[in-house]
């Protein structure tokens, strides 16, 4: 069991009446480099919520490392291991892109209520945030507002932030939307690289970036889990097919 | 640009350190309400300007301060062993005792809600204070007096005015070093997008319950300084109007400006000082200026003035031009316009204006204003009023130092070609 970093277990959510997801079971290995795909509605975002902790699970639990996070308020969920990026970007606009980093970078180090920024452990922040900010291309953007930068870079920023917090569990929303071809094959080595060493879940559309990035690929539809399997399982298979022609039919 | 700078603070200071030597007792307590005001209103934009946090209802712990500190007082006649220039800190502690309560219940919802809090929060101390006679001393107030300290006496009007304008710049530099923290750097980032804050790992209720009670201890030792000053408290502190001026402080001086909130409180402090004296209408033209700012330049002048600081040292513009000239005419131009209209009008709407009328029967008389007679009955008097208001809010608005609010830029969609604005 120590190989499995997340486990979800018969998880469910309904809001009201509605069943968005009903008996959710998935295991995600140490190292996994997962995509969770399916056709709008499916409940891909609402999954994500519930492992964040942005909603409690109606029922079912969710152990991240073998301890239980579901129902965790988010910060409790983050300091357990896990990072996330929205789809939308949730980057903070008026403050510098190092200020950003360092923002996910101070809570890893245990400074959630430093008043001084000095000793030791404050070179390390700074000296671990440039260190991010370089491997990202950003040490020349590092003093510009974030609000201020392309969009393309504002999604690299919140990776990088997403990463930044030493979460060894990542999920990415969405992390191409919006980009163009030769922004998305950039994002593509750029995930793989930040996410090096680290277990990575994501929600996307782009079937060329899932095909090229997961190692596993999970299909949801109506709330359920339809098939999970390598990206050529997935490929190949009827049903996925179906489902998906059926959304592209209307 | 930067030595002027250097040069505008030590001319400030210099003339702080010897306002006491130039000046008469009346400047003295006019400085002493200013630097008050200003307190009130840096630890009021901590939560609004750095948090993004919604207080209206600061009154309650500038209140508090004020009868916290009237007791100490009390205690330090009685044989306490307070020392007097401490004072401001027994304020302080009551005003974060007090925060940290009402910062914990405020905390719990976000938006127009924690607003909503804050007010019934201000109203419930407000009621109390009222019902408590024996605590709050019912209309009449409390009483005390300032006791000396060592070798420090605190007799004079001038002792008040160097505490507190120690206490003013201890303040000031205390939350500019905050700002400036790693936890000032979490607070914008709750300001900036909350979420994204919790899921970065950090307790968002725990640091927005803690900034509330911080912004409240800084609400409280303004407060504090004013009984010191006074040596009195009234109930009349909670009431909504002390919540509604700290407001209007930092909006009209700029909230995101570390001294915007300044600027507002010194100008409001002093224009309530000599408007007060010069027409029965200043709280209007005070709340004319506070929504002008809000729907036409909501950056406050403080935000003005670092925009324009900005322009200078990107070398866009001269730090003074002819357009200065034309928005400065321009501006005096709708004031003029906007005081005929509201005196005339104030004026022949009073009491004392009908008797006149009656007596004269029915003829009536000039309104003086500024040296010159204003005919009630002349056409002239309305279109110089009108007249002035409209040409001069036109030419600001042409020239760029006032903007359209977003609600009513039609133009911007119909051209969707950039005309130079940032925003």
């Amino acid at each position: 069991m120590t190989d499995v970093t997340l486990s979800l277990a018969s998880v469910a959510k309904s809001f009201g009446i509605v069943r968005v997801l009903e008996a959710i079971d998935l295991e995600i290995a140490r190292g996994e480099r997962h995509a969770l795909i399916g056709p709008n509605g499916a409940g891909k975002s609402t999954l994500f919520n519930l492992i964040s902790g942005a909603f409690a699970p109606t029922s079912g639990t969710i152990t991240l490392n073998g301890s239980t996070i579901g129902g965790l308020v988010p910060h409790k969920i983050n300091r357990a291991g896990l990072g996330r990026s929205f789809q939308i970007t949730h980057v903070f606009d008026k403050l510098t892109v190092r200020e950003n980093i360092m923002l996910s970078v101070m809570g890893r180090f245990g400074k959630r209520w430093s008043l001084l920024r000095r000793g030791p452990v404050w070179t390390d922040i700074g000296r671990e945030t440039d260190a991010i900010l370089e491997g990202a291309n950003l040490t020349a953007r590092a003093h510009k507002r974030a609000g201020d930068l392309a969009y393309s870079e504002q999604r690299a920023v919140e990776i990088c932030m997403t990463v930044g917090t030493g979460a060894d569990l990542i999920l990415l929303d969405e992390p191409t939307a919006g980009m163009s071809r030769e922004e998305t094959e950039h994002v593509i080595t750029f995930i793989r690289r930040m996410t090096e060493g680290r277990t990575l879940v994501m929600v996307e559309h782009d079937m060329d970036v899932v095909f090229n990035l997961a190692d596993r690929v999970s299909v949801l539809v109506n709330g359920r889990i339809l098939m999970t399997g390598t990206p050529a399982e997935i490929r190949a298979d009827a049903r996925v097919r179906e489902a998906y022609l059926g959304e592209g039919a209307h | 640009m930067k030595s002027i700078f250097y040069i505008l603070i030590a001319a400030l200071a210099g003339f702080l350190i010897v306002l006491p030597y130039v000046g008469d007792l009346a400047s003295q307590n006019l400085a002493i309400k200013v630097m008050i005001a200003a307190i009130f209103a840096l630890g009021f934009n901590l939560l609004w300007g750095q948090a993004g946090l919604p207080s209206f209802g600061h009154a309650a712990y500038y209140g508090i301060g004020t009868f916290a500190t009237i007791y100490a007082m009390e205690a330090i006649d009685k044989g306490g062993f307070l020392p007097t220039p401490l004072l401001p800190l027994v304020g302080a502690a009551a005003g974060f005792a007090f925060g940290l309560i009402a910062g914990w219940f405020a905390t719990i919802r976000t938006g127009v809600y924690f607003a909503m809090i804050t007010v019934a929060l201000a109203e419930l101390v407000s009621a109390i204070a009222v019902k408590w006679e024996s605590v709050f001393g019912g209309e009449s107030g409390l009483r005390s007096i300032r006791s000396d300290w060592g070798p420090f006496a605190f007799q004079t009007t001038t002792s008040v005015y160097y505490l507190t304008l120690v206490w003013a710049i201890l303040v000031m530099l205390f939350l500019y070093w905050l700002q400036g923290s790693p936890f000032g750097l979490i607070v914008r980032g709750i300001r900036e997008r909350e979420l994204r804050v919790k899921f970065l790992g950090y307790d968002a209720r725990k640091v927005k319950t803690l900034v509330f009670a911080v912004s409240a201890a800084v609400s409280g030792l303004a407060g504090a300084l004013l009984a010191i000053s006074d040596e009195s408290a009234n109930m009349v502190l909670f009431q909504g109007a002390g919540s509604a001026f700290v407001v209007l402080n930092t909006v009209i001086g700029g909230a995101n400006v570390f001294f915007g909130p300044v600027i507002g409180a010194a100008l409001t402090t002093c224009f309530g000082y000599f408007g007060a004296n010069l027409s029965h209408f200043w709280m209007f033209y005070l709340g004319v200026a506070f929504v002008a700012t809000v729907l036409f330049a909501p950056e406050g002048i403080g935000g003005a003035i670092v925009e324009r600081v900005r322009q200078v040292r990107a070398g866009e513009r001269a730090p003074l031009d002819l357009s200065d000239v034309v928005n400065l005419a321009a501006l005096i131009l709708a004031i003029v316009g906007l005081i005929i209209l509201v005196e005339v009008t104030g004026t022949i709407c009073s009491e004392s204006y009908r008797a006149a009328v009656a007596s004269g029967q029915g003829v009536w008389p000039a309104v003086r204003l500024m040296g010159l007679s204003f005919n009630p009955f002349s056409p002239l008097t309305w279109i110089a009023g009108v007249g002035g208001l409209l040409l001069g809010t036109w030419v600001l608005l042409k020239q760029g130092l006032a903007k359209w609010p977003s609600f009513l830029r039609r133009a911007e969609l119909a051209h969707p070609v950039g005309t130079g604005e940032t925003k």
